[in-house]
């Protein structure tokens, strides 16, 4: 079926079709007003909404506009010119399209985002200074990018358990059944950062208590991972195939079993 | 790269086979190749999302479902060994398509995770091992489809997968250009000409805007979204000339797939699904096929968050119940020959009524101004949005009210207008109003809309530029 076959088609499926033909009956022009006015009612529910937030947000004194307007206020120019500006002229070759039609609403349309384009390069040095990099530079592996972090929460909290992945990849990790780690963590969280981050293969071990640390066992183990700082310590003693994990208010420790 | 690339190949083959059930490859073959991977991530989602539901805790089976769908696909569709080589010449053209644009985007950003990255690659990486069940809270806290490609990452060896997410929304809103531009666009050398300049405008604020380009390396679904709700509205729109090329089941699978990018994505498929139903013709059989395409499988996933009964961050069981009677209603309107007068003015209705709502909530609540309010300084200054907003946001507007009526208008209004709507509404009924900077979740779903806007200016001009001579387009478009 050709395109222009499928549009007639379409125009078939009008559900006010009985109301275009040119000879109208007063019943049809009521149809069309009705027509006209559920086409104009979202749009001028719409533009009702905008004007009610600019009158609540104006009106209401405990709202923070004038934080808001601090903000806008740095680009006063570009906004309280350039916005409007815009919508002015769109309106005007809106109608000028609709007398003359041709390339009146495509021109001014095609210029005012030009200007757009020119207006937001004089602003771009600071709408594109940020702290998270979008370039080539950034780092790609994700113990880099977590180390990278901004924020200290993110290193230690993630970043401890992405570090684990060298000593813990493939080897099978103990941790309790119901246990709620010092930093809020349940076990079974404390599972998935084992198995997701250090690609540990996770059991559940209903038989001991994480609270009791076997520092008499330990002793004879050597350290082989001291996680950052920030948050509570994360300590790896000894190689092994197997590790339990203990833990108290300020180390989480993983214990070889041998 | 080279896993990512791989895995992106696997599911680009299996979205273009199953594509060859459809009459895209014959009506338009450069959407097919634009949209294979879109397509295999869709089905690859859907299929895996059921699985997880009925407690099939393993990657692989979502794509073996995919590849036997496709299989199936090109079987039945076998026409002999003259066909196979073009079939082939095509299919190289979308695996060399999606790797090139894997390559390029990852050569021009970094990779960025925030908190949410990070927890988003925890629990996606949990899916198939041995401790994951179902009833994690953290499955109600991020959206499945970014969870399962970090899950299908961990088989490919890969830590994290960023820029095969962002790859297929670019495709899809590449899909959805083309859509757009053959529906609004006479005669076809006019199309070129458009879809050229949108794509040098595009690309312009796309290299200078920080909020646009932080999302071609940002591990999260923003970019998925922004794809797959215009590719939705597309085809939404697309429904009346070319209702053959992608048929019941494949729009609905296409708007039903929404429902697994974000939390909120049943709220944005129940748009989709009213704009859908409001053309009002479909058969009865054509309602069901498209229901179920649509609904099955967020009804099943969502489904089995409820029966756990666990409350995450953003979504509860009461908000599950709430949206998903909501994403029936409209296949119910449709479907009753004393509701499908009310079906067809659907798109209006949802507008005037996000609308009462919003300005409802606007008098009675802080909350709800404040974060109106957030979002406006966001747009306008600190979200880093550069100059995108202060361009298209005062065209797009005057355009709704002065421009050139187009065909479908009341579709483009209610999935403009009504996707802000439902972004503001967010903000008025969450626990905390959205915040100042790029980083509040308002400022990012805005995102989910900038394609969409810029589409919907496109078609305006698109209208504007059709003489009126051109008897059959002028006539559509000014009936309506």
């Amino acid at each position: 079926m050709s395109k222009s076959q499928l549009e007639t088609k379409y125009l078939k499926f009008q559900p006010f079709k009985g109301c275009m033909g040119k000879l109208r009956s007063p019943a049809k022009l009521r149809n069309i007003k009705k027509v006209l006015l559920i086409e104009i009612a979202p749009i001028a529910a719409l533009i009702l909404s905008l004007a009610i937030l600019l009158f609540v947000g104006v009106i209401k004194p405990h709202t923070r506009l004038n934080e808001f307007q601090t903000y806008l206020y740095k680009y006063k120019f570009q906004i309280w010119y350039f916005v409007p500006t815009c919508s002015v002229v769109v309106a005007l070759s809106s109608f000028a399209w609709k007398k003359w039609r041709s390339v009146f609403l495509l021109l001014p349309v095609l210029s005012m985002v030009a200007i757009g384009i020119s207006v937001g390069s004089a602003i771009s040095p600071e709408q594109n200074e940020h702290l998270w990099p979008t370039d080539r530079s950034g780092p790609n592996s994700l113990m880099d990018i977590v180390l990278a972090h901004p924020t200290a929460k993110t290193r230690s909290g993630y970043g401890n358990y992405i570090q684990l992945d060298e000593f813990l990849d493939g080897k099978v990790v103990k941790v309790p059944s119901e246990f709620i780690t010092s930093q809020g963590m349940d076990s079974k969280t404390l599972g998935f950062y084992l198995d997701s981050f250090a690609n540990a293969k996770v059991e559940i071990d209903h038989s001991y208590d994480p609270l009791i640390v076997p520092f008499s066992n330990m002793t004879s183990k050597e350290i082989i991972f001291e996680g950052s700082s920030d948050s509570p310590k994360f300590l790896i003693f000894g190689n092994a195939d197997s590790y339990h994990y203990f833990s108290n208010k300020e180390t989480n420790y993983l214990v070889a079993d041998q | 790269m080279i896993r990512e690339i791989l895995l992106a190949s696997v599911l680009t083959i299996g979205g273009f086979g199953i594509l060859l059930k459809s009459k895209i490859p014959e009506k338009s073959p450069t959407l097919w190749t634009i949209l294979s991977l879109p397509v295999g991530v869709a089905f690859f989602t859907v299929f895996n999302a059921i699985a997880f539901a009925l407690n099939i805790n393993n990657v692989l089976a979502g794509l073996f479902l995919l590849y036997a769908v496709a299989i199936f696909c090109a079987a039945s569709t076998y026409e002999g060994k003259q066909n196979l080589f073009k079939q082939f010449g095509a299919l190289l053209v979308a695996l060399g398509m999606v790797t090139i644009l894997l390559i390029v985007v990852s050569a021009l950003v970094s990779p960025i995770l925030t908190n949410d990255s990070y927890a988003i690659l925890l629990t996606g990486r949990s899916i198939g091992s041995p401790i994951f069940t179902m009833d994690s809270p953290l499955l109600n806290s991020y959206p499945m489809m970014v969870l399962n490609f970090q899950a299908i990452g961990e088989i490919f060896g890969l830590d994290y997968i960023v820029y095969l997410p962002v790859v297929t929304g670019l495709l899809a809103i590449a899909g959805s250009i083309s859509i757009v531009s053959d529906t609004y666009f006479s005669p076809k050398r006019n199309a070129r000409i458009a879809i050229l300049s949108l794509y040098i405008i595009l690309g312009i604020f796309w290299i200078t805007t920080w909020m646009l380009r932080s999302q071609l390396g940002y591990l999260n679904s923003h970019m998925l979204m922004a794809g797959f709700y215009s590719l939705g509205l597309s085809i939404c729109i697309s429904r009346d000339s070319v209702s053959q090329t992608f048929g019941s089941l494949f729009s609905g699978l296409l708007i039903g797939v929404v429902a697994f990018i974000r939390l909120e994505g049943l709220l944005f498929m129940a748009l989709l699904l009213f704009a859908i139903f409001s053309h009002g013709y479909f058969s009865k059989k054509q309602i069901i096929k498209l229901t179920a395409a649509a609904l099955t499988a967020p009804i099943i996933w969502f489904g089995r968050l409820l029966i756990e009964g666990n409350r995450g961050d953003i979504i509860s069981p009461k908000t599950i119940i709430l949206m998903l009677t909501l994403s029936l209603m409209p296949s119910l309107l449709a479907t009753f020959k004393f509701t499908k007068q009310l079906s067809v003015l659907m798109p209006q209705v949802v507008t005037i009524g996000l609308s009462v709502i919003w300005s409802f909530y606007l008098l009675t609540s802080d909350k709800a101004v404040e974060s109106s309010l957030v979002i406006l300084s966001n747009l306008f200054a600190t979200g880093y949005w550069g100059s995108f907003w202060w361009t298209f946001g005062p065209i797009a507007l005057v355009l709704v009210v002065f421009g050139p009526r187009i065909r479908d208008e009341n579709v483009w209004l209610e999935l403009t207008a009504g996707g802000t709507l439902t972004v503001l509404l967010l903000g008025a009924i969450r626990t905390n109003p959205y915040r100042i900077g790029w980083g509040d979740s308002g400022n990012r779903m805005i995102f989910h809309l900038a394609p969409i806007v810029l589409l919907y200016i496109f078609a305006k001009i698109g209208t504007s530029l059709i003489p009126e001579d051109d008897s059959e387009n002028s006539k559509v478009n000014r009936t309506i």
